[in-house]
């Protein structure tokens, strides 16, 4: 099924290629054309004018910023800020817990919103269906803060329901905020609470493309639930899914600030410590522009590359972003 | 058709596990209620877990006496409104073209805009090309520089793509033009994944904070998610505050009201969900294409 | 059709020209406003903090009622910029990269003044207070401190400040009942300390059968005041010479690790940032000895009173340890906190503003309010209240447009935070209680720990701030891991590492400075003892 697609998709576009090529084809492309570049128009001023052009204040990454001479007039210090921020001692190991914690939460969390949403696909019953959805979305909405007065109440020692249920089970408690391992999973997991619901809604958005008859059809044939959701349902949202893999991956250096601040404590610092949470308590995140703008430059030139790398695997399967 | 067994045990599992999760994020919110609706004196000695405890409506009764909460509510409507349909007027332009195979440069265009995801300018070269467009202390902070959402923009062109191409070259034939393309066929047919779109759009509006203590000066124009963050926001930080600003100290909201903001701030997405999901009807663009 | 859209393109592109050009020229248009505002008054504009509580009907925190009356009564037009209180970092930031700062700037962080000195957006106030003041100028020469701390090192002064009377911060108080109880005094020394915490959590004070006591707390800053016991700050003068220690280290963590180990403290105090865990098992009558600021410990006396009647709080010294006996943490009588932005329009009328909000009667008025509306002045010259609850509406957000007043020459009618002539029982135990505090708390003989408060220390430039905050963090983090992790990590592996790490990044510049700056600065600058000893009258 899948692979009837792709093979449809490289057919017209063939088509397409020959078609431009003849001189005839070039004048009909033109005015295919001319509606569309007028439609796009604002749109290329509006990511020239907000996008681009504040991106040359990442000259900031190379100069000692100070208010007083502006984004323009102040110094050049060339890699400076760079060595400065490599030769600390933390900062590889910051580094490093932030692919880390990212990494994980994208690779570990990514399935769940799309196995959420074929789930609540799978409800028969509309009023059911509409109240899970609902409900699951909710964490969404609630702050980090908050979700951390949660994971206390679930994990801490003394007073945690898990601890207490352990406790009674088998008499004695664990410590798991103040283990390295479990604090990750905790990590992990408090961030696929919050946001699986969330991100599930545009799997069920790509479900309602998807052709009833098909399901009727391999009903017919005898497949059950299981080999439905397999040939059926996983395929129709592979496209979703890419999609969505894609613009994660290309975050990965950005751990929020919240979840972490407020989930970390001292004693899984050595795992738990990330870019922007260092900033935050070191100070270079106030008045020291030119730091937090080096560090970003570096996060997004990460981000690039891992975006082109997973792009590329994609096209070759005919679903890349360009 | 009569459910087999193996389906029987599939959907029992499958509503196990939905109740579970769904449960999990209930009683949170059940939690918070509790805490709303109950005596501080109970919640600071951590009486309160699912019900409430000495109930009483202050907490309400001061949010909606002391604080500026039904501007801030009508502020956010406003933002949020407007910001929306901003977004998705401009979303759309953008992602039409860019879904069309025959587009001039589709594939340039394409990694241009996803450039500007991953390297995005800092604070201040923002802020100052917002104030030489005479964005700073008005909304249009707010929704110019998010016009188009490159995450959001790339969904709604995927979908777009999906759209068979038969349907359009039909339309042509009978002499439309794009635009007839577009209000016709194209968002008629995208109706689930415009939804969507609408509500990431509408609660990222719902939800803007930074931004809004940044660029707007006027309090009175602050929105209810400024007025919630602040009583949260300022309990985490408190710490690293307290030894320089005692004062921060002890003007902490109480914690009553503070879950009463939160649940003020949860209560239109409760009801604005429920409202969209009647728009994610199955297999509308199948059915056009065979009729 | 299309000429037109080539057209519209570059239109774009001028437009994308002309804000790049913006963007790039940093400080923006100097829109020269017209200096005079209404009833041709000059202009001034004076940030103030937005913490989001002023009472509606009072209006916003740019225009209220007590903006309107210094406008109405001052010398000059004040337009009050409101900065988000915890964001207010980022909103100076962006108002000084904009070129759109106050004139006046009103901020807690001295650290961020300092940052904003050395990107000289600061105005040097010398020869304006000398020929421009008379006031402020009348109170340098009476508190001559607030020019040391104000002075930077360029030599010139660019700080205003506030005095104010040394007041109470960190406490420590003890269930008095529970030692009556177990037939024990309150603990002198840092042994007995051990002891009658030990007590508290397994001898079953509260007598209901059930080991569900706590014997001391060590969350949030209570940490930091067995530290302060301990004299376990980063740098102490030792023989003349301003050092780095490290040797108090141990004792303090080994204390910790004694007490965490012993089940006397709660496990999971880690995890308690806010504090809120340990208040709520002092409240509820299950924490026998609370440390923390007084204010909280205040405010949870109340919910104590009433869960049990019958508790009994007192206040009591740190006890001695081995380096001798201090005291916790304080609010000194000085506070830098503001500056004049150096491209304020009119100084001068910054300074007439910055005049009429330190003379006495303007003090006053924001201390107590207006004569007839909030008070009524007695024949012996105190000020009666007309009706608490107005007033607390009234006045409640005012704290913040004082945050540089001379509030030395108020009397106060509080003590402890409670009306000093409450008939409230409970209010009468705290007010005992908080005059007890003063008395301990605020003596010179046991001072806070360290060379001088923190926030009067030198400030230092990126690197070594960095370093220095780099070491604060990997000290506190590394040997809490060592309180809680048993033999697997062990105090002394902490303490080697704290020291690895403190000169791996750069430690040793930093001590190198301090040690000379102290050689330079011994006898000018403000240190610690100094701090209690000061009196204004």
């Amino acid at each position: 099924m899948g692979s009837l697609d792709i093979q449809a998709k490289k057919n017209s576009e063939k088509a397409e290629r020959l078609r431009t090529n003849s001189a005839l084809g070039k004048r009909r492309r033109w005015n295919m054309n001319k509606p569309l570049l007028i439609m796009f128009l604002p749109i290329a001023i509006f990511f020239i004018l907000f996008k681009y052009v504040p991106m040359f204040g990442f000259v900031i990454a190379f100069k000692d910023y100070n208010f007083a001479d502006g984004i323009l007039g102040s110094p050049w210090v060339g890699f400076e800020n760079y060595k400065y921020l490599f030769q600390n001692p933390d900062t590889l190991g910051i580094i490093r817990n932030t692919l880390v914690l990212s990494a994980l939460t994208v690779f570990v969390g990514f399935p769940f919103p799309v196995i959420l949403a074929i789930l609540l696909n799978e409800v028969r019953r509309s009023w059911f269906k509409r109240w899970a959805q609902t409900l699951l979305y909710l964490p969404h909405f609630l702050n980090w803060v908050i979700v951390g007065g949660l994971v206390l109440m679930l994990f801490s020692i003394e007073t945690g329901f898990v601890n207490t249920m352990l406790e009674r089970l088998t008499g004695s408690t664990y410590p798991f905020l103040f283990k390295e391992s479990s604090w990750i999973t905790i990590f992990v997991a408090s961030g696929i609470w919050k946001t699986a619901g969330w991100s599930a809604i545009i799997y069920l958005a790509a479900l309602t493309s998807i052709d009833p008859s098909l399901y009727e059809a391999a009903g017919m044939d005898g497949a059950g639930k299981w080999k439905q959701i397999l040939h059926i349902t996983l395929p129709g949202l592979m496209p979703t899914i890419i999609l969505m893999f894609i613009l994660n991956i290309g975050n990965v250096m950005d751990v929020g600030f919240d979840q972490v601040y407020v989930l970390q404590n001292p004693v899984v610092v050595n795992v738990a410590e990330v870019i922007s949470t260092w900033n935050f308590k070191v100070g270079l995140g106030s008045g020291q522009f030119s730091y937090a703008t080096a560090m970003g430059l570096f996060e997004s030139l990460i981000g690039l590359t891992l975006v082109l790398v997973v792009n590329g695997i994609a096209r070759r399967s005919g679903r890349g972003l360009w | 058709m009569k459910s087999t067994s193996g389906e029987k045990v599939f959907y029992g599992v499958n509503y196990f596990i939905l109740v579970l999760a769904a449960l999990s994020c209930l009683l949170p919110i059940v939690h918070i209620l509790a805490l709303s609706l109950s005596g501080n004196e109970a919640i600071t000695l951590g009486k309160v877990s699912l019900w409430p405890q000495d109930f009483t409506w202050t907490a309400y009764s001061k949010l909606i006496e002391d604080t500026n909460i039904v501007g801030a509510f009508r502020n956010s409507v406003v933002i949020t409104l407007v910001g929306t349909g901003l977004n998705m007027a401009f979303t759309i332009l953008a992602a039409y073209p860019l879904s069309r195979k025959h587009f001039y440069a589709r594939r340039f265009l394409t990694l241009a805009i996803v450039f500007t995801m991953l390297f995005t300018a800092g604070l201040i070269p923002n802020y100052l090309l917002a104030k030489s467009l005479g964005l700073v202390g008005n909304y249009g902070a707010l929704w110019l520089p998010g016009l188009v959402s490159v995450y959001n923009l790339l969904v709604l062109r995927s979908f777009f793509e999906n759209i068979p191409e038969e349907l359009e070259d039909a339309a042509r034939i009978d002499g439309s033009g794009e635009w007839r393309i577009i209000l016709q066929i194209v968002l008629p047919l995208s109706i689930p994944v415009i939804a969507t779109i609408a509500l990431f759009y509408g609660v990222a509006h719902w939800n803007s904070f930074f931004n809004v203590l940044i660029y707007i000066n006027d309090p009175e124009r602050f929105n209810l998610s400024v007025l919630v963050q602040n009583m949260i926001q300022s309990q985490s930080l408190m710490s690293e505050l307290a030894m320089l600003d005692p004062d921060a100290f002890r003007k902490l909201a109480p914690e009553s009201i503070r879950s009463a903001g939160i649940i003020v701030m949860i209560l239109p997405m409760l009801l604005v969900y429920p409202f969209l999901q009647k728009y994610f009807v199955k297999g509308m663009l199948i059915g056009s294409v065979k009729g | 059709m299309g000429k037109k859209s080539w057209g519209k393109k570059a239109a774009g592109g001028f437009a994308a020209v002309m804000a790049l050009s913006m963007v790039l020229g940093g400080c923006g248009t100097n829109n020269k406003q017209n200096a005079e505002g209404e009833g041709g008054k000059k202009e001034v504009s004076v940030s103030i903090y937005d913490r989001g509580q002023i009472p509606k009907e009072e209006g916003t925190y740019a225009d209220n009622r007590w903006t309107r009356w210094i406008n109405g009564n001052g010398p000059v037009n004040a337009k009050f910029i409101p900065i988000p209180r915890n964001e207010s970092q980022q909103k100076y930031s962006m108002l000084f990269a904009s070129g759109d700062a106050p004139d006046l700037v009103l901020e807690y962080d001295t650290d961020f003044l300092n940052s904003l000195w050395a990107q000289k957006q600061l105005l040097p106030l010398d020869d304006l207070i000398a020929n421009n003041s008379t006031e402020y100028k009348a109170l340098l020469e009476k508190v001559p401190a607030l020019r040391t701390l104000g002075t930077k090192p360029d030599g010139k002064l660019y700080l205003i400040g506030m005095v104010t009377k040394p007041e109470v911060l960190g406490a420590m108080v003890i269930r008095q009942d529970w030692l009556d109880k177990l037939g024990l005094e309150v603990p002198q020394t840092i042994d007995e300390l051990y002891a009658v915490a030990d007590a508290f959590a397994n001898q079953d004070p509260d007598g209901n059968g059930v080991k569900d006591t706590y014997g001391i707390n060590l969350s949030q800053f209570a940490t930091y005041y067995i530290d302060a016991m301990f004299q376990n700050e980063m740098f102490i003068v030792e023989n003349d010479q301003l050092v780095r220690q490290f040797d108090r280290i141990k004792p303090a963590y080994d204390f910790k690790k004694k007490l965490f180990e012993g089940g006397i403290v709660d496990k999971d105090f880690l995890s308690d940032k806010n504090g809120q865990k340990a208040e709520q098992d002092f409240a509820s009558g299950k924490l026998g000895i609370y440390l923390a600021y007084s204010t909280v410990i205040s405010k949870n006396f109340d919910t104590l009173k009433s869960t049990d009647p019958n508790a009994k709080v007192t206040a009591m010294a740190f006890p001695e340890t081995q380096f001798g006996r201090f005291g916790p943490d304080f609010n000194p009588a000085l506070q830098m906190t503001g500056a004049v932005n150096a491209n304020a329009k009119d100084p001068e009328a910054v300074m007439q503003y910055i005049d009429f909000m330190v003379t006495p009667s303007t003090v006053e008025t924001f201390a107590y309010g207006i004569e007839g509306e909030n008070y009524t002045k007695e024949s012996d010259g105190t000020f009666k209240p007309i009706d608490e609850a107005t007033n607390e509406t009234q006045m409640g957000y005012t704290n913040d447009y004082r945050m540089f007043m001379p509030k030395y020459i108020l009397d106060t009618n509080t003590i402890g935070g409670r009306p000093a002539d409450s008939t409230d029982p409970i209010d009468r135990e705290w007010i005992a209680i908080a005059e007890q505090m003063d008395k301990l708390y605020l003596d010179p003989e046991h001072p806070h720990p360290g060379f001088t408060h923190a926030k009067f220390r030198p400030s230092l430039d990126k690197a070594m701030t960095t370093t220095f905050n780099d070491g604060w963090n990997t000290m506190n983090d590394t040997m809490a891991k060592s309180i809680v992790s048993g033999d697997a990590y062990t105090v002394d592996q902490g303490v080697e590492d704290v020291k690895k790490s403190w000169y791996a990044s750069g430690g040793q510049a930093l001590e190198d400075w301090y040690k000379q700056w102290y050689q330079d600065n011994k006898d000018s600058w403000i240190f610690m003892k100094e701090l209690y000893t000061m009196k204004f009258e």
